[in-house]
C-alpha cells in the first residue's frame, strides 16, 4: 500500500510515523524515503497501516503503476 | 495481531477455588473456565488479540481469575492454584534485516537505515523462506540493502543463490554496482542477465528456462579472456563471451535486492559471494545434493540441485 501526494504530504506523513515510532535502534532511524515520480509531478511513501489516514490529504492506492518505475537504459 | 499461549496449571483439590477462568479464546471475545483438580494440565491456545481501540480494553489483558464453580466474586483465604511455563509467542511478527553481515572477514556489510526498505528474515512469524530454502526475503517494491566496498577489478566472480516469483520478464535485481550499467546480476523468469564490464559494456545473458519461484544457485565469471555463466553448476548456453576487451569495474558500493531504487526483486537472497579475481580454477561442479569446491560446497549446504 502507498500513499500519493506532493512531496510536503509525504514528508509529513513519514515525519508523523517517525514520531511514532521514535526509532531507538543504531542502524534503523527512519520510515520511508519517499518517491518521486519520473514526470515529476507527485509523490508516493509506502503506507505504514493499511487504515487510511484521512486527515494527511494524501491518496491510498494498492500499488504503484508501471508509470512509476524510471526506463531503464 | 495473533499469539500462541502454552501453560500448565495445577489446582489442588478440596478447596473453595474449583476452576481459574483463562483468556484463552480467539478474539479475546470471552474466557474459558478451567477446571481439572488434583493433577497438573497442560493448556495450548491460539489467541487472536484485538486492535487497539477495538472492544473493552480488557480484552487485550491476559489474566487470570480464580473461580468457584459459579463465579469470580469470592473469599478464598488460603486456597491457591499454580501456574508455570508460561509462553507467550507473537506469532505474526515480521522481523525486518537491518544489516546482512559480511562473513568473508572484509566488513562489507549491508545495510538499510529506512523500516520500510528493510527485507524480511521473518514474515509473519515463521522464518522467511524462497522455495523452501531459508533465505532473505525482497518484497519486490521497496526492499533493499546496500554495502560500502571498493572494487576495482579486471577479473571478478560473482556466486548467489537466489529466486524471483515476479510476473515474466520482470527484471529483478540482485546484485548491483553504483556505477550504472557497470556490473549487475538480474534475473528474470528466463534468463540471467549479468553484465561484467562498463568499458566496453559486456553482458552475459543465458536463458535459465521459466523457473518462476525456484531458488537457483547462480555464477559468473569474468576471465582474462572469457566471461562465464554458470546456473546450477551449467554453463550457460550463450557463454562463454570474449572479454579479452573488458576494462574491468570500478564499484564504491553494491546494491542488493534492486538498482539504486529501482528493478527490485521480488524472491529471495540466500547467499552472495562477490571474488575481486577469476575464480574459474575454484568453480567445481554440481551434482545432486553435493558438488566440489565453490559451487559444490554452496549446493551441499542448501540442497538446490
Amino acid at each position: 500500500m502507498w500513499y500519493i501526494g506532493t512531496r510536503e504530504e509525504v514528508e509529513a506523513y513519514n515525519q508523523k510515523v517517525n514520531e511514532a515510532k521514535a526509532y531507538k535502534g543504531s542502524i534503523t532511524s527512519n520510515w520511508a524515503n519517499p518517491r518521486q515520480h519520473p514526470d515529476g509531478s507527485k509523490w508516493a511513501i509506502i503506507a505504514h497501516t493499511t487504515e487510511p489516514d484521512e486527515e494527511s490529504g494524501l491518496t491510498l492506492v494498492e500499488e504503484l503503476g508501471e508509470d512509476w518505475n524510471p526506463t531503464e537504459e | 495481531m495473533s499469539y500462541t499461549v502454552t501453560f500448565d496449571y495445577y489446582i489442588p483439590s478440596e478447596q473453595t477455588i474449583t476452576g481459574l477462568i483463562a483468556p484463552i479464546q480467539s478474539g479475546n471475545t470471552g474466557s474459558t473456565l478451567l477446571n481439572v483438580t488434583g493433577s497438573w494440565q497442560s493448556v495450548s491456545a491460539n489467541i487472536v488479540v484485538r486492535d487497539e481501540g477495538v472492544g473493552n480494553a480488557n480484552d487485550r489483558k491476559m489474566r487470570f481469575y480464580a473461580h468457584n464453580g459459579t463465579t469470580t466474586g469470592f473469599a478464598a483465604d488460603d486456597d491457591v492454584f499454580y501456574l508455570k511455563n508460561i509462553v507467550v509467542t507473537q506469532t505474526t511478527a515480521d522481523g525486518h534485516v537491518t544489516t546482512w553481515y559480511d562473513q568473508s572477514g572484509f566488513g562489507n556489510h549491508a545495510s538499510n537505515s529506512n523500516e520500510s526498505e528493510q527485507p524480511l528474515i521473518v514474515d509473519g512469524g515463521s522464518v522467511a523462506q524462497f522455495d523452501g530454502i531459508n533465505s532473505i526475503e525482497f518484497n519486490g517494491t521497496s526492499h533493499e540493502l546496500a554495502a560500502s566496498l571498493s572494487l576495482s577489478t579486471t577479473a571478478f566472480s560473482s556466486f548467489s543463490v537466489a529466486g524471483t516469483d515476479g510476473a515474466a520478464g520482470t527484471n529483478a535485481q540482485a546484485i548491483f554496482g553504483s556505477n550504472v550499467t557497470a556490473f549487475y546480476s538480474q534475473i528474470r523468469s528466463y534468463d540471467l542477465e549479468t553484465r561484467i564490464s562498463s568499458s566496453p559494456i559486456l553482458t552475459l545473458d543465458d536463458d535459465i528456462g521459466n523457473n518462476p519461484n525456484q531458488m537457483q544457485l547462480f555464477a559468473s565469471i569474468n576471465g582474462t579472456s572469457a566471461g562465464n555463466q554458470y546456473i546450477d553448476g551449467t554453463i550457460g548456453n550463450r557463454s562463454p563471451l570474449d572479454t579479452s576487451s573488458s576494462g574491468g569495474i570500478s564499484e564504491t558500493s553494491v546494491y542488493i535486492g534492486s538498482a539504486n531504487g529501482q528493478r527490485y526483486l521480488g524472491g529471495g537472497i540466500s547467499e552472495i559471494i562477490i571474488f575481486n579475481s577469476d575464480q574459474s580454477t575454484n568453480l567445481g561442479t554440481v551434482t545432486t545434493g553435493g558438488g566440489t569446491l565453490i559451487q559444490g560446497n554452496i549446493n551441499t549446504y542448501f540442497d538446490i540441485v
